[in-house]
């Protein structure tokens, strides 16, 4: 195992973490110091907490075991087109990755949430599709501490729930609201990467449209308002499109004014512009003709 | 797109007009006009294939619209058969949609 301090200091400073934030009721803030500078490693116990701070494993540090350098890049590119509905070419970004060039805990775990997710999203579900679900929930994540279990709940539940199998929707969707429920604002405003808070982000709505399936549509208007927020704090767009047509299509369940059925519509259009999503500015623009007719 | 390829024989149109009345839901756009039907063929036999895309790959081909573009095809004269290749690529964007469908839904270019 060779331990690459490099890539220690350039993840801390893309979360944005001092040596002092990081270390503390880890260890002292010289012990980094000596790591970063000196290239002096601490014990594996402590270097272990400090890895998990910034959300990579040991594994992700060892030149060794990082011999497909491009893979986490790649696939945090993929998951940005996932998140975009550019699905073409994720999957074909996806399709370049096999499971034995990714070598760190935290990138498998990010893979096998891809694969799982993209299948769901793509409608093309296999029995492969479960299973990697289930790679990250009983076996990388036993614990489920990581959001990775989370976002697995969230793809099960929406698996579920496109296969008309709202019993087991539920019982999976119940666990991505509890935890949703639960989630410590302060610590997501300030300290969250983008990532995460875009799972965050990700994770409401998909519970917003659950709701709407469910014709819950109160539920669904509260889930999309935290979402919109969430989004509008950090200027993150990637949800905006979908977020404002669903909004629209709650609007219209709820038989609100066509004045505000109309402005969702308005919104939806510019993000989706803005985003090149095509499907959500023809669906709102289709939908906004209907309305206009009235 | 259709036009790159060889003519469509006179069946094979009649079940392009066919299928533009089969309507979108969502769009409420015939798939035709929508730029969804990339190629359209009918062999002797009377078994047509119908190559076609949709808007996005988020969105699956409902039982519904599939049973309905295959009632639409196998309503014409000498078609016995017909199945659906669903291909994404090329990939399907707004320049694909007729002029008609465009002005239609009010999207100016």
């Amino acid at each position: 195992m060779k331990i690459n301090a490099e890539r220690f200091i350039q993840r801390r400073k893309e979360c944005g973490i001092s040596q002092t934030a990081l270390t503390k009721g880890i260890c002292t803030q010289s012990t980094v110091s000596k790591f970063e500078s000196r290239g002096q490693v601490p014990s594996l116990m402590i270097l272990n907490k400090l890895c998990e701070r910034l959300d990579i494993s040991i594994d992700d540090l060892d030149d060794e075991k990082m011999n497909y350098k491009n893979s986490p890049r790649l696939l945090d590119r993929v998951e940005e087109l996932m998140m975009l509905e550019h699905y073409r070419p994720a999957v074909e970004m996806m399709e370049e990755v096999t499971e034995d060039q990714i070598k760190g805990y935290q990138d498998k775990m990010q893979f096998f949430y891809l694969r799982g997710m993209m299948d769901t999203l793509t409608n093309s579900h296999t029995s492969d599709t479960v299973f990697n679900f289930t790679q990250i929930l009983d076996k990388l994540d036993e614990m489920h501490r990581s959001i990775y279990s989370q976002l697995a709940y969230l793809g099960l539940g929406i698996l579920y729930a496109r296969q008309d199998q709202l019993d087991k929707a539920d019982f999976f969707f119940g666990k991505v609201i509890r935890f949703l429920d639960n989630l410590d604002d302060k610590v997501l405003e300030v300290k969250a990467k983008k990532s995460y808070y875009n799972r965050v982000i990700m994770m409401f709505y998909y519970v917003a449209e659950y709701e709407n399936l469910r014709e819950r549509y109160l539920d669904c208007g509260a889930r999309l308002a935290v979402a919109t927020d969430l989004s509008s704090q950090r200027s993150y767009t990637f949800f905006m499109p979908r977020i404002k047509l669903l909004a629209a299509n709650n609007a219209v369940n709820e038989e609100q004014t066509t004045q505000t059925i109309v402005r969702y519509l308005d919104e939806a259009i510019v993000f989706a512009r803005f985003n090149k999503n095509n499907v959500v500015e023809l669906q709102a623009t289709a939908l906004k003709k209907e309305f206009n007719k009235i | 797109m259709a036009e790159d390829k060889k003519e469509f024989s006179p069946i094979e149109t009649e079940v392009m007009r066919a299928l533009e009345h089969v309507i979108d839901p969502e769009l409420g756009i015939d798939l035709v006009n929508l730029g969804l039907i990339y190629d359209v063929q009918v062999d002797d036999k009377g078994e047509c294939l119908i190559t076609m895309t949709l808007t996005t790959m988020g969105c699956p081909l409902g039982d519904l619209l599939s049973n309905t573009i295959i009632a639409n095809a196998t309503s014409v004269d000498g078609v016995n058969s017909c199945k659906i290749d669903l291909v994404w690529e090329p990939v399907w964007g707004i320049d694909k949609m007729s002029r008609f469908a465009k002005i239609a839904l009010g999207i100016h270019e």
